[in-house]
C-alpha cells in the first residue's frame, strides 16, 4: 500500500491547525507522530482516515483519492483505534471486537470470523476476558480491546490515536513490540500518534515530529529526537543519550537553564 | 508441541461454543416471549361478559383459519370481531414501540431515547386535538387518525432539514424533539382551554392511549407498516452496532453514521406515528422494554431488536388483560397499566442486577 499525503491544511474556525502536511508511507513500518498538545497531530491523523476533511491538498491510497472511495473501501483499507472509547450499553469483548469485522464480514458471524477474533484476542492477552462485560474492563484493558478491534479488521494501514496512554509500562511495551511485529509479518503499515518519547524512540521504524501544524522533521529516531528538536519544538532541555542503538530522552528540569 | 496445537484446538472451540450458547440463551428468551403472548393471548380472548372457553377460542381461530368445521356463529362473532382486534392491535403496537426504542437507544447512544422522546408522541397529541376540538382535519374524512399521524412526523420533518444545515448528532436530535415536544404540548393546552368539556374527554382519553380503537379496518396499515420497518431495522443491527460505541469508530468500519441516523429516524417515526395514531399514546413500552431485555440478553441489536419487539408484545397483552380485569367491567386505559406494571419491574431489575448496565 503506498500512501501519500499532499499539501493537506486544516484549520478549525479560525485556527489553523494543519499547514500544508506532506508525507508518503510506501512500506509497511511502525511510524509514529509525535509533538506537543495542539501541534496537529490528531488532526492529522483523523484527515488520513476521511473523519475530517482537510479543506486543501488530498490523500491518495495507491493513487486513488480516499475521497472517491465509499466510507466501506475506505474500512477494508484503513483501520482506525481511537484514543478512548465511552461507555455505552453492556456488551461482551466478544461482541466488541467482533464489530470490527464489519467491513468484512455478512449479517452474521462467520466461523472465519470467530477464528480471527479468537486469534486476535489471544495475542492481545485477552482470552480470559472474552465474555466479559467491556464496561467492566479498566482503562487499559479498553484501550486493549480497541486495539484488538482494528486489528481484526484487517487493514493494510492502521492508525492509532495514543493507543497506550493508558497502559503500564510493561503493557505499553508489550503493544508497542506486538505492533511493530504486524508491520513485520503481516505487512501492515501503522501509523500512531504517541506522547512518550521514550516509548516512541524505542519502537519507531520513523518518527516524524510535527509543531504548530506543520512537520518540523520526519525520519527514524537517531534523527528526529535530537536535543536540538525537542528544545526547540517542546520547549524543553534535555541529554538524549544512545541506549542500544536507540535514543534516549532524559529530559532536564528547566530551572535549570 | 502437539498438545499446545489440541490445547489451542481446545480453546479455539470454547469461545465457539461459548458464542453458540449465548445465542441459544437468547432464542430460549425469545421463544418464551412468544410461547407467553400465544398463551395470554388465547387467555384475552376470553375475558368479558360472553364466557367463552380458551380451548374454544382456538379452536374458533382454527377453523376460521382453515374454513373447516362448524363453528357458533355468535361465539364467533365475539371472537373474531370484537375480542381478536385488540389482541392483535396488542400485539403489534408492543412490538413497533419496543422495536422502535431499541433501534433508538443504540442509534441515539442514549438510554433516555425512545420513539416519544423524539416529540412524536406530542405531535400526535396535538394533532388530534386540533381534530377534536377545532374539527379541523387535514385529509377530509379521515380525521384524527390522519392529524395525528402528519402531526407525528414533524419532529422528523425538522431535523431532516436542520441536517441540510447542519450535522444530525444525536444530541442535536434529542434537543430539537424535546424543544418540539414543549411546543406541541402547549399549543395543545391552549386549545383545550377552548374545549368543550365532552372535546375535552376526548382528547383526554386520546392522550392516554387504548386499544378499544383497533378494528379489522386499521389493523392491516398498522401491522404492515411495523412488519416492514422491523424488518428493516433487523437488516440495519450489525450498523446500528457499530453506531452505539461511536461516531468516529463507527466512520472507521465504514459506516455512513450521519445519513444512516436520519434513515433510521425516518423508519422509526413512520412506526412509532402509525402506531399512535390509531392507539393514542402508550407510554413506557418504548422505553422500558429495550432496557430490560437488554439485562437479560445483551445489547446485540441483532438480538436485541427482535427480543425487545416480542417482549413488548408480551408486556402490552399482559397490561391490557390487567386493564381489562382489575376494575372489572370498567377498562383501564392501557397506557396507565404499562407504566405501573412497568415501572416497578424495571427498577426491581434495575437494582437487582449487579452488573453496571448503564
Amino acid at each position: 500500500m503506498y500512501l501519500k499525503v499532499e499539501n493537506i491544511s486544516f484549520s478549525f474556525g479560525t485556527t489553523e491547525v494543519l499547514k500544508e502536511v506532506t508525507f508518503e508511507l510506501d512500506r509497511p513500518n511502525l511510524t509514529c507522530i509525535i509533538g506537543p498538545n495542539g501541534a496537529g497531530k490528531t488532526t492529522l491523523a483523523r484527515c488520513v482516515n476521511r473523519l475530517l476533511r482537510p479543506f486543501a491538498g488530498r490523500v491518495t491510497i495507491d493513487g486513488v483519492d480516499i475521497n472517491n472511495m465509499t466510507l466501506k473501501e475506505l474500512a477494508v483499507r484503513i483501520g482506525y483505534v481511537p484514543n478512548s472509547s465511552k461507555d455505552t450499553f453492556p456488551m461482551s469483548v466478544l461482541d466488541t471486537v467482533l464489530m470490527g469485522r464489519y467491513p468484512r464480514a455478512g449479517w452474521t458471524a462467520s466461523t472465519r470470523d470467530l477464528e480471527v477474533v479468537e486469534e486476535t484476542l489471544r495475542i492481545m492477552g485477552l482470552d480470559e476476558y472474552t465474555m466479559r462485560d467491556f464496561n467492566e474492563l479498566s482503562a487499559g484493558q479498553h484501550q486493549k480491546v480497541m486495539i484488538a478491534r482494528g486489528l481484526v479488521q484487517d487493514p493494510e494501514l492502521l492508525i492509532l490515536d495514543e493507543p497506550t496512554s493508558n497502559l503500564d509500562v510493561r503493557h505499553q511495551m508489550e503493544v508497542m513490540a506486538l505492533l511493530r511485529g504486524l508491520t513485520r509479518e503481516k505487512g501492515i503499515s501503522i501509523l500512531m500518534v504517541c506522547h512518550d518519547l521514550n516509548i516512541t524512540a524505542r519502537y519507531a521504524d520513523r518518527v516524524i515530529l510535527m509543531s504548530e501544524g506543520r512537520i518540523h522533521s520526519d525520519g527514524n529516531a537517531v534523527e528526529v529526537m535530537t536535543e536540538e528538536n525537542i528544545q526547540k519544538v517542546y520547549g524543553v532541555r534535555s541529554n538524549v543519550i544512545d541506549v542500544e542503538g536507540r535514543p534516549h530522552i532524559i529530559l532536564l528540569s528547566s530551572s535549570e537553564s | 508441541m502437539e498438545s499446545i496445537e489440541n490445547a489451542q484446538l481446545k480453546e479455539r472451540s470454547t469461545l465457539q461454543i461459548a458464542y453458540r450458547r449465548s445465542i441459544v440463551k437468547k432464542l430460549i428468551f425469545m421463544a418464551i416471549c412468544v410461547v407467553v403472548v400465544i398463551i395470554f393471548g388465547g387467555y384475552s380472548t376470553t375475558i368479558g361478559s360472553y364466557y367463552i372457553s380458551v380451548g374454544d377460542v382456538y379452536a374458533i381461530i382454527w377453523k376460521q383459519l382453515t374454513g373447516m368445521g362448524e363453528v357458533d356463529p355468535q361465539a364467533a362473532y365475539i371472537v373474531i370481531q370484537l375480542r381478536l382486534p385488540r389482541i392483535a392491535g396488542a400485539i403489534i403496537c408492543g412490538f413497533g414501540l419496543a422495536a422502535c426504542g431499541a433501534a433508538m437507544q443504540s442509534m441515539m447512544k442514549n438510554p433516555l431515547a425512545d420513539p416519544y422522546t423524539m416529540g412524536i408522541s406530542s405531535g400526535a397529541g396535538l394533532g388530534a386535538a386540533i381534530a377534536i376540538i377545532l374539527g379541523f382535519e387535514l385529509f377530509a374524512g379521515m380525521g384524527i387518525v390522519a392529524n395525528a399521524f402528519a402531526f407525528a412526523i414533524i419532529p422528523a420533518m425538522v431535523v431532516l432539514t436542520l441536517s441540510q444545515v447542519r450535522k444530525a448528532t444525536p444530541t442535536m436530535m434529542i434537543l430539537c424533539g424535546i424543544s418540539l415536544m414543549y411546543v406541541f404540548s402547549a399549543i395543545t393546552s391552549l386549545l383545550m382551554l377552548l374545549a368543550t368539556p365532552d372535546d375535552l374527554s376526548a382528547v383526554y382519553t386520546w392522550t392516554i392511549g387504548s386499544l378499544s380503537k383497533v378494528s379489522w379496518d386499521n389493523l392491516p396499515v398498522m401491522t404492515i407498516v411495523v412488519v416492514l420497518g422491523s424488518i428493516y431495522l433487523q437488516f440495519l443491527a450489525n450498523q446500528l452496532n457499530i453506531m452505539s460505541i461511536g461516531d468516529d469508530s463507527a466512520k472507521s468500519l465504514g459506516v455512513d453514521v450521519e445519513r444512516k441516523r436520519l434513515i433510521c429516524l425516518l423508519v422509526i417515526t413512520l412506526m412509532a406515528a402509525s402506531v399512535v395514531s390509531f392507539t393514542g399514546i402508550i407510554g413506557f413500552v418504548g422505553l422500558v422494554c429495550p432496557h430490560i431485555v437488554r439485562i437479560v440478553m445483551g445489547s446485540d441489536n441483532k438480538f436485541l431488536i427482535p427480543g425487545s419487539a416480542i417482549f413488548g408484545s408480551t408486556m402490552l397483552i399482559v397490561s391490557d388483560i390487567v386493564a381489562r380485569t382489575i376494575v372489572s367491567p370498567t377498562m383501564l386505559p392501557v397506557g396507565v397499566i404499562t407504566a405501573c406494571i412497568g415501572g416497578p419491574l424495571f427498577m426491581y431489575l434495575i437494582l437487582k442486577n449487579r452488573k453496571e448496565a448503564w
